[in-house]
């Protein structure tokens, strides 16, 4: 039995085209099943841990999830806006902690443009209760400072003093520019994996100078959401309450954890439908690893039986066969994970400028190790009935010169 | 299993039962209420709360919204079905804390239900919530706070709490 890894390697290696092929096929099939499961679990994550600590999120009536995707992930437009008053009423209102206003519809190279003020930076929270950090500078005081989101200034080589130009809209570009009203960075927060990494933040204040004297003073008439914190959990379902039926003015305030777990519930379908497909391409790339063994059983006819003709009992051809396509499938496997990796390496900077997610290039977890026991042992699995074939098959077949 | 095994597993179950019984006790959404609240109580909702941003002088706040809790339960370690509000997700998008509440939508589409049915629980172990559809069993140490000018604020908490899902 010791000499069959001795007997498999140069077996393969004497095939290596072949062999090579098949394990490039299961290489991709892995490849697609891990970056999948890679992608949904840093998906789920990036998305749950964007926002935490806020009781309620504020706006116009959308629908929740549109609320939360536009206010807090910046994905997709805002519908309507809040009216100041209606802020005013729930930032004074007794049972409320602190309130954090949220202005969009300017941009900066792409990135957005958040105007808001001190409390985003005191009371915001990510990632299970984590508090933001600065790397560098301060909060934006008052107009004419923006704070970056740490990709923001990553990518264009931002450090505080450095001036930029805001432009309307929340386009890639923009033909509106506020050239007359540069802006100054103040500082520039800790990565954070979350959408705050992609925003400029600016104060309320910087938003009404540099949208021209139409209201004059620093407050806006209206913003676009806001983030609202209890002073006590359980007053939570009274004030969403009261908030959306407010005669004042048709309002909607949405938990976060209740819009984020909506969210899943439609995403999840789409998110199974994707690794059900993947399983069925490593099924596939399986089946191929099937197809290559028993087509070369063949054409091994002869070696089979000189090894016979040797010693080798049938049961090392058996071993052989499976530890040949063992050695195929955990090699595809190896290949798997490296083509996964390299995909995700690509693909993440593309994906956290189109779809602001940032995916997380971690060890492979204890779910992508039981994918790939899986596929291993669907290849011995499958590879058994070839190697029955083998091990059934008479010593004298070989030998025998067949017209 | 022997000639004894049926008879045999039904009585350490029975003891287990009972075990478990002595220390957790297992409530209906009515047991919430005060006993003489039981039997007048219906499921309809409080007034509109609209006034309730304008400030608490208004009619509509003064309203009486029944808040009272059921004292014997107050401190005990209790099981109790329900459906889930998530409150709180960790970093690895796991519930962490949440309201509990006796029907599906609580807090979505429909008024929320009276104080003294919904339970906010704080829970040792994060779920990993599959659909807000689902009901679970949650077990955990029930505290009653009895705040009456609290209107439709939970008069229930639970902590160190547990779950499981309840099947239908």
């Amino acid at each position: 039995m010791s000499a069959l890894p001795g007997l498999a390697l140069p077996s393969l290696w004497n095939r290596r085209g072949t062999a090579a092929l098949t394990v490039f096929a299961i290489g991709v099939s892995v490849a697609l099943l891990l970056s999948v499961q890679m992608l949904r679990s840093s998906a789920r994550e990036s998305f749950s841990g964007t926002i935490s600590g806020t009781d309620l999120v504020v706006g116009p009536r959308t629908g929740p999830v549109n609320l939360l995707l536009y206010s807090v992930f910046h994905i997709g437009e805002p519908a309507a806006n809040v009216s100041w008053a209606s802020y005013r009423l729930v930032s004074g209102h007794r049972d409320v902690a602190w309130t954090v206003p949220l202005v969009l519809g300017d941009s900066h190279r792409g990135f957005r443009v958040v105007g808001t003020d001190a409390n985003f930076f005191t009371h915001y929270r990510y990632a299970g209760g984590k508090p933001l950090r600065l790397a560098e500078g301060h909060p934006p005081q008052g107009s004419g400072e923006a704070t970056l989101g740490h990709e923001v200034a990553r990518a264009h080589g931002y450090r505080p003093g450095a001036p930029i130009v805001l432009a309307h809209g929340l386009g890639a570009g923009s033909f509106l520019q506020h050239e007359d009203s540069p802006v100054r960075v103040a500082g520039v927060l800790a990565p954070t994996g979350t959408p705050v990494d992609r925003a400029v933040y600016v104060d309320l204040a910087t938003l009404e100078a540099i949208h021209g004297p139409a209201h004059s003073g620093p407050e806006p008439a209206a913003i676009t959401a806001f983030l609202v914190g209890m002073r006590n959990r359980d007053t939570t379902l009274v004030m969403q309450r009261a908030l959306s039926e407010y005669r004042g003015e048709a309002l909607q305030a949405v938990i976060p954890g209740v819009a984020l777990a909506e969210l899943w519930r439609v995403v999840g379908i789409v998110d199974r439908v994707l690794l059900a497909v993947s399983a069925c391409v490593a099924l596939a790339g399986l089946l191929g690893l099937l197809a290559a063994i028993l087509t070369s059983l063949n054409e091994r006819r002869r070696e089979m039986a000189i090894l016979r003709s040797v010693g080798a009992r049938p049961r090392h051809i058996f071993g052989l066969l499976l530890l040949e396509a063992g050695l195929l499938a955990a090699a595809g496997a190896l290949a798997g994970i490296g083509l996964a990796y390299g995909l995700l390496l690509l693909a993440r900077p593309w994906v956290a400028a189109r779809y602001g997610l940032e995916l997380g290039l971690r060890p492979l977890g204890l779910t992508e190790l039981a994918i790939l026991g899986a596929v291993i042992g669907a290849a011995l699995v499958l590879s058994a009935f070839p190697a029955w074939r083998a091990y059934r098959v008479a010593l004298a077949d070989g030998l025998n010169v067949r017209l | 299993m022997g000639k004894h095994g049926l008879p045999g597993l039904a009585w350490t179950l029975l003891l287990t039962a009972s075990v478990a019984f002595a220390a957790v006790r297992q409530l209906e959404w009515k047991d919430l209420l005060p006993a003489d609240a039981r039997g007048t109580a219906s499921p309809s909702q409080p007034a509109p709360l609209h006034d309730y941003l304008l400030g608490e002088d208004s009619p509509a706040a003064l309203q009486p919204t029944d808040a009272r809790v059921n004292p014997e339960i107050d401190g005990r370690t209790v099981r109790l079905p329900g459906f889930i509000v998530p409150l709180e997700i960790d970093a690895e998008g796991r519930v962490t804390e949440l309201f509990l509440v006796p029907f599906f939508g609580a807090c979505i589409h429909v008024p929320p239900p009276a104080p003294n049915q919904i339970v906010y629980v704080i829970l040792a172990d994060p779920l990993e919530l599959g659909s807000m559809a689902d009901a679970y069993w949650v077990t955990g140490h029930m505290r009653a706070t009895n705040r009456k000018t609290r209107l439709g604020a939970s008069a229930y908490e639970m902590t160190g709490a547990r779950t499981e899902r309840y099947e239908f």
